[in-house]
């Protein structure tokens, strides 16, 4: 019979040494992808996922039940990746960091916003890589947002729960953060860069009226 | 400058691209891998300390490394080894460390109420093996004999601890500890066990210290031609755990 999350989160409270590594293998690959994408590159994620594994299990007694604890379990490692982007910076402050010769060769996203996209910009790989560059460049908090609501598909109500923060800061931060992607993006600059819902189609010939045409008011 | 303001259509075509960039491979093998060691170290820890989950152990605030958790620092471990250490002073901070380790550990076995007789013989002869072609006369090979007294800078010792750190992360000597590797002391027996590789090095001196706040087991292999390297372990539940290694100019 399978354990629910909750089973085996209780379980490895009480002892139970397979628990816990059961749990975390359900939820892995979401839990990484998170990571991944809240982070920027895979170093950095599979430390931030690292953190969060060891502060899960060794928390797991904290874990309150008023949350499904795989919302509790990406609250965990959300929590761990902020606080690896913050002292990064902190680290950042000080000294460029060596591999810099690598980010670079990421591209970066100061002249997009200086023109449009690349022709070949269709193409998925650089256009994904032009996304998260330019997601990069986000406050970790709109980051988060972002990436739990429009990357990862939550509600706004669950990602509120993971991050803690009310339902409404969520919508703000995911809406401010788009702002500042869209010039990024070329989002401003091409509307045809592929808006999901291009509305009407255009119309091929004028649109003719049965109806004979008015008079001016009398 | 203020954001702009986007249309629905310019929101959703935002939307979009995020979506599209979204992660859908599985965690890869090695990241895998990595964690079920992870899992594996926290369960044994687990096996001893089974406090460590209780709802007493654990706080609500559900951030990492303030319970002392420790993480190999991939990120940083690649920035770290693009840098070099100046040759001099490491040079003489390995060979203040060893000298250091030395006195500590000749300080503190006479007078020490853990370690046998036997141990504490051990362990002199051992000094004196380590000593040779390092920085100690290469005098003798009796047991019985009195060892070389080191007037070392304890405060070299800062110096080692502080490069070390900034190669590897926070690392804390403990103090007094110092010992050969293929002469364990009864009461260090279960760290080196727990603590360093499997196959123990020979030859090397061994200083218990901690990393983000685990017990860890720094050790200074024999100096060889490229010079001596330098590698460091957290302790596991059964053996210790490989996180870094850097070489030391040897200074000889």
């Amino acid at each position: 019979m399978t354990r629910s999350d909750h089973d085996l989160l209780r379980a490895h409270v009480d002892g139970d040494p397979d628990a816990f590594g059961e749990l975390f293998g359900r939820h892995r690959d979401r839990l990484w992808a998170v990571a991944l994408r809240t982070m920027g590159n895979p170093e950095e994620a599979a430390d931030a996922l690292q953190d969060g594994l060891i502060s899960a299990f060794r928390r797991a007694g904290s874990f309150r039940g008023d949350a499904a604890v795989t919302t509790w379990l990406h609250r965990v490692v959300v929590n761990a990746c902020l606080d690896r982007i913050r002292a990064n910076k902190v680290r950042a402050a000080g000294a460029l960091p060596d591999d810099l010769d690598e980010y670079a060769g990421r591209g970066t996203l100061s002249t997009s916003d200086q023109g449009p996209l690349p022709e070949d910009a269709a193409a998925d790989g650089e256009r994904r890589r032009v996304v998260l560059d330019a997601l990069r460049t986000l406050p970790e908090e709109q980051r988060a947002a972002l990436v739990l609501v429009d990357m990862e598909g939550y509600g706004v109500a669950e990602a509120a729960e993971i991050l803690e923060c009310a339902v409404g800061t969520i919508k703000s931060r995911c809406a401010r953060g788009r702002a500042r992607l869209a010039p990024l993006l070329g989002v401003l600059r091409e509307p045809d860069v592929s808006p999901p819902t291009p509305g009407n189609p255009p119309a091929s010939s004028p649109v003719s009226s049965s109806d004979p045409p008015r008079g001016p008011p009398a | 400058m203020t954001d702009p303001e986007l249309t629905p259509a310019q929101n959703e075509a935002v939307r979009r691209l995020l979506a599209d960039a979204r992660h859908d491979e599985p965690m890869p093998a090695e990241v895998a891998a990595r964690l079920d060691d992870v899992l594996a170290d926290l369960s044994g820890e687990r096996a001893t300390s089974p406090e460590a989950t209780s709802p007493e152990a654990a706080s609500s605030d559900v951030t990492s490394d303030a319970d002392g958790a420790v993480v190999v620092p991939l990120a940083e471990r690649r920035e770290r080894k693009a840098r070099r250490w100046p040759a001099v002073l490491l040079s003489a901070a390995a060979v203040a460390a060893i000298g250091l380790g030395v006195t500590q550990m000749l300080d503190s076995s006479p007078d020490g109420d853990n370690g046998s007789a036997e141990s504490r013989s051990a362990d002199d002869g051992a000094a004196k093996d380590s000593l040779q072609g390092e920085d100690a006369p290469s005098s003798s090979d009796s047991a019985t004999e009195e060892p070389p007294t080191t007037a070392r800078l304890p405060q070299n010792l800062d110096d080692l601890e502080s490069e070390l750190t900034s190669e590897l992360g926070p690392v804390t000597f403990r103090d007094g500890q110092a010992y050969k590797a293929d002469v364990t002391p009864r009461e260090t027996a279960t760290l080196t066990r727990r603590c360093g590789p499997d196959k123990a090095v020979p030859g090397a001196w061994l200083q218990p210290a901690t990393y983000r706040g685990r017990d860890a087991l720094v050790i200074f292999h024999p100096p060889s031609p490229t010079g001596r390297r330098v590698d460091l372990y957290v302790c596991g539940p059964k053996s210790g755990r490989y996180v870094d290694s850097v070489t030391l100019p040897s200074g000889e």
